[in-house]
């Protein structure tokens, strides 16, 4: 039992390790053609609270601006994550990249006051 | 400082408590060979972790975060398994080990058992230690105060290291009876904690979609940045606002097994066991 357990360890770190060192041929959205959003943490939640975006590889540039109790960034498709920034607390920033299709995502940044949750839409198509 | 201190006291409890679970059952039953391996294992997993954090940066490259949440998740189960193996391991054992000991008949653990756990130790710190890294370099990183971003995260990693060292010396320090007792309804708590975190990164790593429903507000007790709030997550694993699955999995597990480990034995033994198991907490604490 536990050599299964190892072995399936084991393949989920070396996936964790090649995604890692290989991402650059798939979805890195960083490369040319990627656009990076700057977006901000405070007490209130996601700034800017709502997003206007269009569709194609984006990388997001999460900084945090003062607020100690919000430390995460992320966008939603429904109930799916599709990209976060986790654990940018006061002062430092993060970053995330993904590939957007046209249409309407959540941003949610827990422990907001205000703006806890906002609204990214996605328009145009490649 | 504090908020970068509370991110590090929190993903350095979730590796440490676990580390220190393991090294004080290990000890309890006299594997000191083992525990060497534990050691070791964690130095590795150490270096493994601030080697990978050191290049992702170099290259700016992001910790792919959905194998990273997916990571999290099996480790999770994992260590949900092998806290739910010790608690009936102790469970079964308790009463005749102290003289299976004293006789010198310890090896009642199984070979595969103590290696599996000495792996646990490793793989705990693997699941923290990616995104700790990267936290780590980011705090150093910081826009306005890196300095004090960057030394409080260290300290709030370093008093998590103490913590799971004070479980340590607390797990071996109280008598191997009291210890097994004590220490069944809090493992309950633990492994409750871990699988609801799993319900948690596994949600982060796109396996798990549905119930995300708010279940309850917690953040009256576990108010987002403060260090309690550090404690109860790390530990715990008790989330501001969980969620409808995260709160499922809490219950599913931990009321079972909390009947498990009180019922069976006479009602006296459950007395006695629950006037001493807030002292042992304090001490393991």
């Amino acid at each position: 039992v536990t050599r299964v357990l190892a072995a399936a360890l084991l393949a989920v770190l070396s996936s964790l390790l090649l995604a890692a060192c290989g991402s650059g041929s798939s979805d890195d959205a960083s490369g040319p053609g990627g656009r990076t959003v700057d977006v901000r943490i405070t007490d209130a939640g996601c700034e800017p609270a709502t997003l206007e975006l269009p569709a194609g590889p984006t990388t997001f540039s999460v900084e945090n601006h003062g607020a100690d109790a919000v430390t995460e960034f992320e966008v939603l498709d429904g109930d799916r994550i599709l990209g976060e920034a986790e654990n940018v607390a006061s002062g430092l920033s993060g970053t995330f990249s993904l590939t957007l299709k046209p249409g309407s995502y959540t941003s949610y940044c827990p422990g907001g006051t205000t703006s806890e949750r906002g609204t990214v839409r996605v328009t145009g198509g490649e | 400082m504090l908020p970068t201190f509370v991110i590090g006291l929190r993903e350095g409890l979730e590796a440490a408590l676990i580390v220190g679970i393991v090294a004080a059952f290990l000890r309890q039953q006299g594997r000191w060979e083992a525990l060497r391996w534990v050691w070791a294992g964690v130095a590795l997993a150490v270096g493994i972790c601030a080697t990978v954090g050191v290049a992702l940066e170099i290259v700016s490259r992001e910790l792919p975060s959905r194998q990273q949440e997916a990571l999290e998740t099996v480790v999770g189960l994992v260590a949900v398994a092998a806290v739910t193996f010790m608690i009936v391991w102790m469970k079964r054992h308790g009463r005749g080990l102290r003289r299976e000991l004293e006789a010198g008949a310890a090896s009642a653990l199984a070979r595969g058992s103590v290696i599996g756990l000495v792996g646990m130790a490793f793989f705990a710190v693997i699941r923290e230690g990616f995104e700790t890294a990267v936290f780590l370099l980011a705090a150093f990183d910081a826009s306005s105060t890196p300095v004090l971003s960057g030394s409080g995260a260290l300290i709030g990693i370093a008093v998590a290291v103490l913590i799971g060292w004070g479980i340590y010396r607390g797990g071996v320090h109280i008598d191997l009876a009291r210890f097994f007792r004590v220490t069944g309804v809090v493992l309950v708590l633990v492994a409750a904690g871990l699988l609801s975190t799993a319900a948690h990164t596994a949600h982060e790593a796109g396996w798990i979609n549905g119930l995300q429903g708010q279940a309850l507000d917690l953040t009256w007790l576990v108010a987002p940045g403060t260090v309690r709030s550090a404690l109860l997550t790390g530990m715990l694993g008790l989330q501001p606002k969980p969620t409808v699955i995260e709160a499922l999995a809490y219950v599913a597990f931990a009321i079972p097994m909390l009947l498990y480990v009180l019922w069976p034995s006479s009602w006296r033994l459950a007395f006695r066991r629950r006037s001493t198991s807030s002292m042992a907490f304090e001490q393991a604490t």
